[in-house]
Order: C-alpha cells, then sequence, then structure tokens
C-alpha cells in the first residue's frame, strides 16, 4: 500500500511536470495506434534547487529531430554519438535530441533528418514550466538549501530516469526499516540509480557508488546527486569522457542507503544509525542500529558495540536490518565473486569493479581492512588507487585501523572480502552538517575529479592506477575533410599520487604511449597506433607525446581519440579522450 | 605555585582559618591553580538528563584503548599525534571515561557548532561545563 502511495505521487509528479509531453502523445497523429510512445520530458536542473550551478542550458539549444536509418548499424553508431531517446519505428526512423552542428553532421553523411516541430515546441513549453516552477520547488535541509531531501534526491532521479530512458533507471532495491515494521510511519524504499547508454551492450565494468548510510551526514548523498548531474549534463554534450565512461562502464548509486535515519537528521538531529527500536534500546533519541556495523562480513569481529543505545550498535544479527540486505543484495548484484575464501586471498590484478560510500567528516580515503591491523591481501593495489584518490582530495590516505581506529560490518569490508572489488570510504568534509559554502567551494571540487577517475579506473581498478593519466589532450585542427591529417598532443604523466601523510606511491618513466580511434584500446579487435615523445626519447615520468592521426579511413560525424600511457612497470593508465570532427 | 606549599601556622590555628584556607583552596582550584580538576561524576537521572550529550575531547593512552572506546562510543576525530578523539558522548559514557581516569575536556566549538542543550544536565555537570565553556 505504502509502495503504491509512493508510485501514485511519481506519477503525480509526473502528470505534474509532464504535461506537455502527455499531451504530444495525443496529437501526434502520424504515430502507429499500437505503437509504445515514449514520453519525453526534458531533464532540466531547476535554478535555485540543489544543482542549479549545473543547469542544462545545451539542451534548450537542440531540437527534436526524426533520423531515418537504413539498418541496425547505423542506429549503433547513432546511439554513440547522439542523445537517442526513442528507437526506430515502424515509420522507419529514430527520434533524438539533436543540435544544429549533429544535424549539419548527419545530412552530410547523407542521412535523412527532419526536424520534428511539434515535438521541439514541446520540449521548449516544459523545459520553460519547470523553469517557471523553480521557485516553488525549492525545500531542501532547512538551513542548508544546497542539500535535497530523500524526497527531493528521489525525485531528482525518478525524474531522470523518466526523462533519459536510455541512459538511467531507478530501481527500489529494497525496504528501509520503518517500511518493514507494521504499524509505524511510512518508511521508504532503497533505491538505485544505474547510469549508463543501455543502447550500447555490455557486459560493462562498473562503479558502485552509495551515500547518506550515516544519517547525519548531510553532503554525501548531494554529492553523489552531484555528481551523476555533472556526467549526465556532459554526456554528448562536448565532454568526452563522460560520453565513453557512460557508453562503455556503468555507474550504480544508492544515493540515499538509510532513508529513515535520514529524514532524523534532516530535522536537526545529529542522528547516525537508522531506526530500528525493537533491539532492547527504549530512549528514542539514541535506539538504532548501525549500518556501517551491520554488514554480514566480518560481524562483530571488533570495532562495534552490542548496546543497542550505543551510536556503534551492530545489530542482533549478521545483515539484520532491512537496509543492509537491500545494499548487500544489490552488490551481489552487479559483483561477481573474485576473491577467494581465506582472509589471506587475493583478488587477482585483472579484477573489475568499484565501491566507493560516501561518509563524512575527516578529509580521509580509507580503505579494507577496518577489522584487523593486518593488510588486506590486495592491500599495495588498493594504496595506490587511494593515493590517486589522494592526489584530487589533498585527503590523508590510510586504512582505517591505521590512522582511525577499528571497525568491523562495514560495508566497504563486505564490498572488498565478499567479492574482492576495490572498496573506499571517503570521509568528506569537516562536519557532518557541512555549510553550503564549503560543500560547493571544496567538497565539489575535490572530489568531483576524484570520483570521475574512480569511475575510469572501475575496469581495472588494481592495475591501471598505477600507470600514467593522459592529460591536457589537444587535437589540431580538430574538424577537418575526410583524408586530412590531424596532430593529437598529450601529456603522460606518472606522478599524481598524494598519501597527504601515509607514505609516498613511486613513480616510474613513462615507457610508451598509444590511441585508438572510436573504441577503448581493450575492445576485441580494435587497432592501437603509437604515440611517440616529442622530446625524442621515453625516459621521464611526465612525458608530452604527440602523433598524426590519418583521417582516410574515417567515416563523416564526431569520432572519439582515446590516449593512454603506459610506465616502465608495464601499466597501462586509464584513458582520456578527445573528440574530432570529419566534416 | 603549589598548593602544598601553602602552610603558614597563623592560618591552621583556628577553625575559621582553617575554613579560610579551604575556601582559598576551592578559588585556586576554580581558577585553574590546580595541577587537575576532577569532573563531576554524573549519576543517573532523568529520561531528560539521559537525553544530554557532551561532545568531548579525549586522551587516550594506548591504540588498544582506542580501539576499544571508539567500538563503543560515538568517535567523530582521532589525532593520532597528539593521542586524542572527539566524541559525542552521554552522561553515562561520561561517567565511563572518568572512571578510566582518562583526561576529558569539553569541546566548546563543538558544542556550541551543533547547538547541543544541557538544560536537563545534572547541576553538578552543568558547573563544569561552565567552568570549562567560559564564554558559551
Amino acid at each position: 500500500m505504502r509502495k503504491c502511495l509512493f508510485v501514485l505521487s511519481l506519477l503525480a509528479l509526473g502528470l505534474f511536470f509532464g504535461t506537455p509531453a502527455v499531451a504530444f502523445a495525443q496529437e501526434n497523429n502520424d504515430t502507429d495506434a499500437d505503437q509504445q510512445v515514449k514520453v519525453y520530458i526534458p531533464f532540466i536542473f531547476i535554478p535555485g534547487q540543489p544543482g542549479s550551478e549545473v543547469v542544462d542550458e545545451t539542451a534548450v539549444d537542440k531540437s527534436v529531430v526524426r533520423i531515418y536509418l537504413n539498418d541496425a548499424r547505423q542506429l549503433h553508431e547513432l546511439a554513440h554519438d547522439l542523445d537517442l531517446f526513442e528507437e526506430p519505428t515502424t515509420n522507419g526512423y529514430a527520434v533524438a535530441l539533436a543540435s544544429a552542428e549533429e544535424v549539419a553532421a548527419l545530412r552530410a553523411q547523407g542521412v535523412r533528418v527532419e526536424s520534428d516541430a511539434v515535438r521541439t515546441s514541446e520540449l521548449r513549453s516544459a523545459q520553460a514550466e519547470v523553469l517557471a516552477r523553480s521557485g516553488e520547488a525549492t525545500n531542501a535541509i532547512p538551513g542548508y538549501a544546497c542539500y535535497r531531501t530523500v524526497e527531493e534526491t528521489y525525485t531528482t532521479f525518478a525524474n531522470l530516469a523518466t526523462s533519459r530512458p536510455t541512459l538511467a533507471t531507478w530501481t527500489d532495491i529494497g525496504n528501509s526499516w520503518e517500511k518493514v515494521i507494521p504499524g509505524g510511519k511510512a518508511g521508504y524504499d532503497v533505491y538505485a540509480l544505474k547510469l549508463t547508454n543501455s543502447a550500447k551492450p555490455g557486459p560493462k565494468p562498473k562503479f558502485l557508488l552509495m551515500s547518506a548510510i550515516h544519517a547525519r551526514e548531510y553532503a554525501t548523498a548531494e554529492l553523489a546527486t552531484r555528481f551523476v548531474e555533472d556526467l549526465v549534463n556532459k554526456y554528448n554534450n562536448n565532454d568526452p569522457d563522460a560520453t565513453w565512461l557512460l557508453d562503455n562502464f556503468e555507474l550504480h548509486v544508492i544515493p540515499q542507503a538509510n532513508p529513515d535515519g535520514r529524514k532524523m537528521a534532516e530535522a536537526g538531529q545529529l542522528w547516525r544509525k537508522n531506526t530500528d527500536n525493537d533491539d532492547g534500546c527504549r530512549r528514542s533519541t539514541t535506539w538504532g542500529t548501525d549500518l556501517n556495523r551491520n554488514s554480514s562480513f566480518k560481524w562483530n569481529t571488533g570495532g562495534s558495540s552490542s548496546n543497542a543505545c550505543n551510536e556503534t550498535y551492530r545489530g542482533p544479527g549478521a545483515a539484520s536490518e532491512p537496509e543492509t540486505q537491500a545494499i548487500e543484495t544489490y552488490a551481489r548484484s552487479i559483483f561477481a565473486d573474485q576473491r577467494g575464501p581465506l582472509d589471506t586471498d587475493a583478488a587477482p590484478v585483472t579484477a573489475e569493479g568499484l565501491f566507493i560510500t560516501l561518509h563524512s567528516y575527516g578529509q580521509l580515503v580509507l580503505y579494507p581492512w577496518g577489522w584487523t591491523t593486518s593488510p588486506a591481501p590486495n592491500s599495495t593495489q588498493l594504496q595506490t588507487l587511494g593515493r590517486k584518490f589522494g592526489f584530487f582530495t589533498g585527503y590523508q590516505v590510510c586504512n582505517g585501523p591505521a590512522c582511525l581506529y577499528a571497525t568491523s560490518g562495514t560495508t566497504d569490508d563486505m564490498v572488498y572480502g565478499e567479492r574482492g572489488i576495490a572498496s573506499y570510504t571517503f570521509e568528506i568534509g569537516t562536519a557532518f552538517f557541512q555549510s553550503c559554502t564549503t560543500f560547493t567551494s571544496d567538497i565539489l571540487p575535490k572530489n568531483l575529479p576524484a570520483l570521475t577517475y574512480a569511475f575510469k579506473a572501475a575496469r581495472r581498478p588494481y592495475q591501471s592506477p598505477s600507470g600514467p593519466e593522459a592529460l591536457s589532450l589537444t587535437v589540431s585542427p580538430a574538424s577537418v575533410p575526410a583524408g586530412t591529417s590531424i596532430t593529437v598532443n598529450a601529456t603522460l604523466n606518472d606522478t599524481r599520487y598524494n598519501s597527504n601523510g601515509w607514505g609516498t606511491e613511486p613513480s616510474q618513466t613513462i615507457q610508451a604511449g598509444r590511441y585508438t580511434i572510436d573504441t577503448p584500446s581493450w575492445t576485441s579487435g580494435v587497432t592501437t597506433y603509437p604515440l611517440s615523445a616529442v622530446d625524442g626519447s621515453f625516459n621521464a615520468s611526465i612525458e608530452n607525446v604527440r602523433a598524426t592521426i590519418n583521417t582516410s579511413g574515417l567515416s563523416a560525424g564526431r569520432h572519439t581519440i582515446f590516449v593512454e600511457g603506459q610506465d616502465a612497470n608495464g601499466n597501462w593508465g586509464v584513458p582520456t579522450a578527445i573528440f574530432i570532427t570529419i566534416n | 605555585m603549589a598548593i602544598g606549599a601553602f602552610r603558614p601556622r597563623s592560618l591552621l590555628r583556628s577553625t575559621k582559618r582553617w575554613l579560610l584556607l579551604m575556601l582559598l583552596v576551592g578559588l585556586c582550584g576554580i581558577s585553574g591553580c590546580t595541577p587537575l580538576i576532577q569532573p563531576p561524576t554524573p549519576v543517573a537521572g532523568s529520561a531528560a538528563a539521559e537525553a544530554v550529550r557532551l561532545i568531548v575531547q579525549v586522551q587516550y593512552p594506548t591504540l588498544d584503548v582506542l580501539n576499544a572506546l571508539a567500538s563503543e562510543l560515538d568517535v567523530w576525530e582521532v589525532d593520532r599525534s597528539a593521542q586524542t578523539f572527539v566524541a559525542r558522548i552521554t552522561l553515562a559514557q561520561f561517567a565511563m571515561l572518568q572512571q578510566q581516569k582518562l583526561p576529558v575536556e569539553l569541546d566548546c566549538v563543538k558544542m556550541e557548532q551543533y547547538g547541543e542543550t544541557v538544560d536537563a544536565a545534572p547541576a553538578d555537570i552543568t558547573a563544569w561545563m561552565a567552568e570549562q565553556c567560559p564564554n558559551g
């Protein structure tokens, strides 16, 4: 019943914002009667609301177009380059959001493109309506206008899934404690967002980002939400990295891992746990289970409390709480087990997948183990990627027992211990109720690049962080007729690590660079091309590199150049991409 | 000045003078010239008192002690070099720390930052807090 009410609320919200689009579905008479019409509701970030810094102004400049296709291969190419939101119909066209430049490029290839004036008009109307309502929609946490509430976070992601169905799915993965206990508050569903270009088939490397498992840590859910918004705004919008990442990898986000507790914290309480009150604590100010001591891996092995009133109460059993069960089930569903059963079994260096749980505060990047002072079997690799995060954030990089204290039943220990996935806890910022000024001026600029790097590293988290990064990519000229050469320049850098007081990561000299066109280097059958050192030899840990791209075999339109570097130990770093256009 | 060195005979000859000495010792304690002021030992009280939270800085002697305390307390920060941690604690936990004879100081800045209200605290606790955070 409660679930029905929530769904009805979402539907009501959808109707509220989606009226013009629904009207289109009724008016567009040339659509087959039995054809499933996907209603497009533009994804807009509303000024004045959380996330207003990333208003998708570019969407206003785009139009809805029909693209007539010859074959399925052409559809895949389009899905790669365009914001395609309706697949081919019996009329033989796909519907997409495209800029004038993109339309011109398609027409130059001989593709028939027609403007859909009705839908473009509806798009403009819907955008205008959402923008006009911006003043009404702002609630946020009282006194902290930059932080969305549980409901606002859910609405943001539900709207995203509705407006960008090819890119985002929003899934109920379980329940909060209040929801499963009869007679109390309504409680909440726990949700996960999956972000990837679903038109491009997998399997794909996965990055799971979780936030707000500790209720009072205001900034964490907003950071996760902003990361999603940042990627979505950049996708197919002149940001090559966001585009290839969402085409080739999957981002999974559990933004509100403890919604019951979060509601207590939103009211100003320093609430940490969930709100489970049937474990023997009778005090309404202190009951609840610490969900970050309740995970099933090494539960109750020190570093947690048996006292149900304590803030570190581990719960009556391993994964006793519905929120923990939802998180663990979801993690198991997306991550294969890549580690042996012994505590000393290391995951292979080729293990795939990455997990980060966002906490505050402390300005720390923590990696497993938490339950023991013995180093995790992948400790060296975990430390290397951690130090990469430390470069971006300036945070101390260490494992819990070394720089904080021992813990057990934590989510990161579970995801690493049970599945072998590289797992981290970020303790962001300097306060639980972090000011919006600090969130905007410090937390976002430090953590968004770290999360973007994490996403890139999700394919080989134990390997690629040892390799150099490809930086400062340029192409000259960026747009040429087919057959004209393009020069690509980049800097390969193997020095970007920082533990901030917890040891030094060794750097190696660069020994090679390479680039690929349109597909990453690990794709089967892809051709790689060498980059040469500008100074004539690879003998330093920072090298400027260059190559001349022969464009004679490239079709008209946008192409992606992936650049990678390799260090003297043979480690290839994560790629960085840049677009070129063939006229 | 060390308290033990202040024993003029004339002051000890009468009860009134003895009481005066005690008063001086007491004042000296409040003004901070005693080497160690023992915080009060709270007694379990009303439900309102049980809701009182103190944000304190605690000195710990060893990592084992830190780990043991962090498993029970709501520890917010750890400074390994200074061997201190910041925690938000109940009055009962405050008493436990005292029993272990661990130096405890109130974190006045964080008490104010997070708006911790201690109206329901026992009188000896509020007096101790007033002493710890004179501007609060």
